[in-house]
């Protein structure tokens, strides 16, 4: 289940039992946003899911900073690889959360660690740490 | 401005308010990687890689003010660890070749990567972008590009061209011109500023590839040191002695006066690349497509590298010393026949200081006769007259540096965007940020697009424009009543005067509307600091003088001139050495620093130096020399960097005058048509190969030094004078240009205190100077005026109607002027690639005329005045106004100034340039 938006937080199923607030889904690492919900079944790919989420964040760059504007590009290309990438993945996603201009950046990182979180074991290595 | 105290890695640092953290860090001496940022430039936070930690955030440091009292730390693994993922990122987008050694451009990624400790593996983009090198001097190469907008900010910041901007989104970024298509076909006016500011080698010039190839090809790997890079210091060239010799030499542009600073970059004594200096007094860091990139003709094939002699008819080779020898035999047979008065020389305003000095002298001591002029003739003696007539000194009242910073610009009679580039691009900047702009030019010139009045006179009505600007001031009190109480006399003259020319009847007379008149008044009358900049718009008249006073009543009325509030008014001269070649006393009635040929006291102190008499008549004047030689009066012409068959007005007459003249030598780079017609031409070096000095438009002295070598065979001027006064038995001392300027220093009070020594020093010195210990002189006149009553002269000239109007059999009326890419005849610029930009003499006319006659753009026609006829194409332009039509005179083949007539400024023979009627047909000229 993804919260907020394309870029919301993603809680896995037995996180589902939480207050719909911003307090709450703060603590399990997603946010209000727009207050969207997208669920999806359990047949679907956990890396087409995050693709999916490289998609969005490759197509929304608008390309004024460097972290977002490669970030986001390089993101996508590990995601279609789809072999868990190496340590500067990791780096990668630290620089993306820490010194992008705008929000947008920011928040790529939060979303895919979210993502990895959400689904564990299947997305082993894509934590990005 | 206030300073603050703050604090980066525990050191205490202070910095003025509002500065950022990077300039934070830089003066605690901590540098940043920083590839979006470009002093000149506002800073875009875009790159992310000076990032920093300021009171516990991270922070992109260039675009973080600094705040009293924050705490910055740069330091620490972290940090490091970010700021290198932060550029091996950017790095990771960009194919291999990105870091490889020997490519052209890049050295600012590839230092920040060197210190960093990224290599060359981690550039491992795909690429297939692909390349724009549709432009003959800005090459794109989109898969380096970075996206970090400095180019961009470039066009628009500095340059204020606005030719190019972010295209795509994304990782799709990428430079591309605004307009769309290929760069050659963009708005680009080859400035040259965003190549000197990528920082990835997605932007470069040819001259880097040449470089790179250069060097790599003799065995040298290392970084290609193109531009920033190895700069030499304030004096002379630095080498590095290995491999291949690579020089980097600081000299003075030779193109127009502005006087830019420039590095001139070679390899084994071949030009690669020619970059705007950094600390250039006048340029800071800016050039223009003429300067930094068309220097091609050093190499050109056409070059003369040997004397020729005319034997037979024909031109022919020969050796220097027969043709020095038969220069000096003609020389020694005209005076003898005619006296020294049969003997002229035009000097140049190409040339160096020293070389108009020298050729002065001998022209004074080894001759005998004052027949010394220069081409300021030709464009600024009116200036020199009127401003000398007004204040005292021939020269503009204020530094630029000055004028930039006047709160309201009046511009007249001048299109610097074009013709003088790096000062139009300054003003375009001042306008943009809020000075007030008015702008007097019957055509819609670069500026004219950004005025706040844009007043456009009938060409030859400036006089009865200035009046009415005039009586606009007094009428409404906008004069400084103190400053003219005290400072100025002829007040009451001009009054009387300008209660004949209210608004309303300068609009009959000048077709400026009264309403337009009134604003720009009251912009210049209002403004706390107002500056007058001018050009050949206001002096090549039939009353071009009156012109230059009228307009400098208007400073003098307003008390913003001498005075600190307000900054004068400035000629923006042509010629990169016009002003000194009148300094160093090439003119027939001046000695060097202004003494008058008729002033005992002027010629006693030259004639001492020189240990000989100075005649005491004054010379004759350029049209004065050709039309002597018409009359059988001149026997020998000495023609020195001035193609006089292309440049002069009614050419084929000075053709005629070149014939009838027994002996003409002509110095010069190339066959021009003054050099077909001479008897004797001397293969002459080129501004890059030359020592001495050049004087600017705002009065600067700068050097001038030899970054390469002339070609075996080419002489200096300076040395071809020396050889032929010692051909005569004459020994005119001065061995070196540096001697020279001590010489003149000795003759010229006002320049008593410049040395090529302390020029080395300081780089630039302002005249009047006469005092070695002592600065020069940048703004004029604020004790007194220079002259006799040290008060600043009102004119009150009467508005006479030009040399020349339209009529039923000559309906149109041509002004000529200069067009971006070409410099005045086009000898040099012609033999550079600055030819792919503009291939052809093209004149301007307005739709509506276009209309009527059936033309199109592109459509060859012939222009016909009274003297002659040019061919010239087609192009249509809304910048004209109907009834005029304008071209320049960049292509000899056109024939332009066949048209013009050869009536000149009353005071100073100054042709009429800006006033010619003629009219229009379709097709080429006929037999």
């Amino acid at each position: 289940m993804q919260v907020g938006g394309p870029l919301g937080g993603f809680l896995a199923a037995d996180d589902l039992d939480v207050p719909l607030s911003e307090r709450a889904l703060a603590a399990r690492g997603a946010a209000m946003g727009h207050a969207g919900l997208v669920a999806f079944d359990r047949d679907v790919e956990p890396l087409r899911v995050l693709r999916h989420v490289w998609e969005f964040a490759d197509a929304e760059s608008c390309g004024a900073c460097s972290p977002c504007r490669v970030g986001s590009r390089r993101g996508l290309e590990h995601a279609a690889a789809g072999t868990p990438p190496g340590p500067e993945y990791g780096r990668m996603l630290r620089l993306m959360a820490g010194a992008s201009l705008c929000a947008f950046g920011r928040r790529v990182p939060d979303a895919v660690r979210s993502l990895a979180r959400a689904y564990g074991d299947r997305l082993a290595g894509w934590e990005g740490r | 401005m206030t300073r603050i105290r703050m604090e980066v890695d525990g050191t205490a640092v202070t910095v003025e308010e509002g500065a950022s953290l990077l300039a934070a860090a830089r003066a605690a001496g901590i540098g940043l990687p920083a590839l979006c940022h470009d002093d000149r430039l506002t800073p875009a936070g875009s790159c992310r890689t000076c990032l920093v930690r300021a009171d516990g955030r991270t922070v992109a440091a260039c675009v973080t003010p600094a705040a009293a009292g924050t705490r910055v730390e740069t330091g620490g693994e972290e940090l490091h660890g970010l700021r290198r993922d932060a550029v091996e990122l950017i790095v990771s987008a960009l194919p291999p070749r990105a870091l490889s050694p020997g490519l052209p451009g890049g050295q600012e990624l590839a230092r920040v990567c060197g210190e960093l400790g990224i290599g060359p593996g981690a550039a491992r983009g795909a690429g297939g972008r692909g390349r724009d090198d549709s432009h003959p001097y800005v090459h794109l190469d989109r898969d380096l590009c970075i996206a970090c907008g400095r180019c961009v900010r470039m066009c628009a910041e500095v340059q204020g061209t606005f030719a190019i901007t972010m295209s795509g989104r994304g990782a799709e970024t990428v430079v591309a011109p605004g307009t769309g298509g290929a760069w050659a076909d963009s708005d680009c006016v080859a400035c040259g500023g965003c190549v000197d500011t990528c920082p990835s080698g997605a932007l470069t010039e040819p001259g880097q590839a040449l470089a790179a190839g250069l060097l790599t090809a003799t065995g040298d790997a290392g970084d290609a040191g193109i531009p920033g890079t190895g700069q030499a210091g304030g004096t002379g060239q630095s080498a590095v002695p290995a491999g291949p010799r690579r020089t980097v030499t600081r000299t003075t542009c030779g193109y127009c006066g502005v006087g830019c600073a420039l590095d001139v970059h070679a390899v084994d004594g071949r030009v690669t690349v020619v970059s705007p200096a950094p600390d250039g007094p006048v340029n800071r860091g800016h050039a223009c497509a003429k300067g930094r990139f068309a220097h091609g003709f050093l190499t050109s094939p056409e070059r003369i590298v040997r004397p020729l002699l005319r034997r037979g008819g024909r031109l022919e080779p020969a050796g220097w010393d027969e043709a020095v020898e038969h220069v000096a035999r003609g020389l020694r047979e005209a005076v003898r026949g005619g006296g020294p008065d049969s003997v002229a020389a035009i000097s140049s305003a190409r040339a160096t200081n020293e070389e108009n000095y020298l050729l002065q002298k001998f022209m004074r001591v080894a001759i005998g006769t004052n027949n010394v002029d220069n081409c300021s003739r030709l464009c600024h003696a009116p200036s020199a007259a009127g401003l000398t007539a007004s204040f005292g000194l021939p020269g503009g009242t204020d530094s630029f540096d000055d004028v930039e910073r006047a709160d309201c610009l009046l511009v007249v009679g001048a299109n610097p965007v074009e013709a003088h580039p790096v000062v139009g691009a300054r003003l375009l900047q001042r306008a943009l940020r809020g000075a007030r702009l008015v702008v007097a030019d019957p055509r819609r010139v670069g500026l004219a697009r950004h005025a706040d009045v844009h007043l456009r006179p009938r060409p030859g009505t400036n006089v009865a424009l200035f009046h009415g600007l005039a009586h606009v001031l007094v009428a409404e009190g906008l004069v400084d009543g103190d400053f003219l109480r005290h400072r100025a006399s002829g007040v009451e003259e001009l009054t009387a005067l300008l209660a004949d020319h209210p608004p309303d009847r300068v609009e009959g007379i000048t077709g400026v509307p009264a309403g337009d008149v009134v604003r720009a008044a009251r912009l210049y009358g209002t403004a706390e600091r107002p500056a007058i900049l001018y050009g050949l718009g206001v002096t090549e008249h039939l009353h071009g003088t009156d012109g230059v006073r009228s307009l400098a009543n208007l400073a003098i009325l307003r008390g913003a001139v001498g005075t600190g509030r307000g900054f004068g008014i400035s000629p923006l001269r042509g010629q990169n050495n016009v002003q000194g070649a009148s300094d160093m006393g090439a003119l027939p009635d001046a000695l060097p620093g202004s003494g008058r040929i008729a002033d005992p006291a002027a010629r006693r102190r030259a004639g001492r130096v020189w240990g000989a008499e100075v005649p005491d008549r004054p010379g004759l004047r350029i049209p004065q020399m050709f039309a002597a030689a018409r009359e059988g009066r001149l026997r020998a012409l000495w023609v020195v960097g001035e193609d006089v068959c292309a440049t002069d007005p009614d050419s084929s007459r000075v053709a005629e005058a070149l014939d009838a003249c027994p002996l003409v030598v002509c110095s010069e780079l190339f066959l021009s048509e003054t050099a077909r017609r001479a008897d004797v031409v001397l293969p002459a070096a080129a501004w890059p190969e030359k020592d001495g000095t050049f004087v600017n438009f705002d009065r600067r002295f700068q050097r001038v030094r030899p970054a390469v070598a002339a070609p075996p065979g080419v002489r200096s001027d300076f040395d071809a004078v020396h050889a032929v006064a010692a051909a005569l038995g004459t020994d005119l001392g001065c061995p070196s240009p540096a001697a020279a300027l001590d010489e003149c220093a000795r003759v010229a009070p006002l320049f008593a205190g410049i040395s090529h020594g302390r020029l080395d020093r300081e780089g630039a010195v302002h005249w009047p100077c006469p005092d070695p210990g002592r600065p020069g002189t940048a703004a004029l006149y604020r004790e007194r005026f220079a002259t006799p009553d040290g008060l600043a002269r009102l004119a009150a000239p009467p508005y006479l109607p030009p040399g020349e109007e339209p009529d039923d059999e000559y309906p149109l009326l041509l002004v000529t002027g200069r067009r971006w890419p070409h410099y005045n005849s086009g000898s040099m610029t012609r033999r550079t690639d600055n030819l792919r930009i503009e291939d052809a003499e093209r004149l301007d006319l307005h739709p509506d005329d276009a209309a009527r006659l059936g033309l199109r753009d592109g459509d060859p026609l012939t222009v016909e005045s009274r003297r002659g006829r040019a061919a010239l194409t087609a192009r249509t332009s809304g910048d004209v106004p109907p009834g005029q039509v304008f071209c320049a005179f960049h292509f000899p083949s056109g024939g332009v100034n066949n048209l013009v007539s050869d009536r000149g400024d009353t005071v100073t023979s100054c042709p009429e340039y800006k006033v010619v009627a003629v009219r229009l047909r379709p097709g080429r000229p006929g037999p």
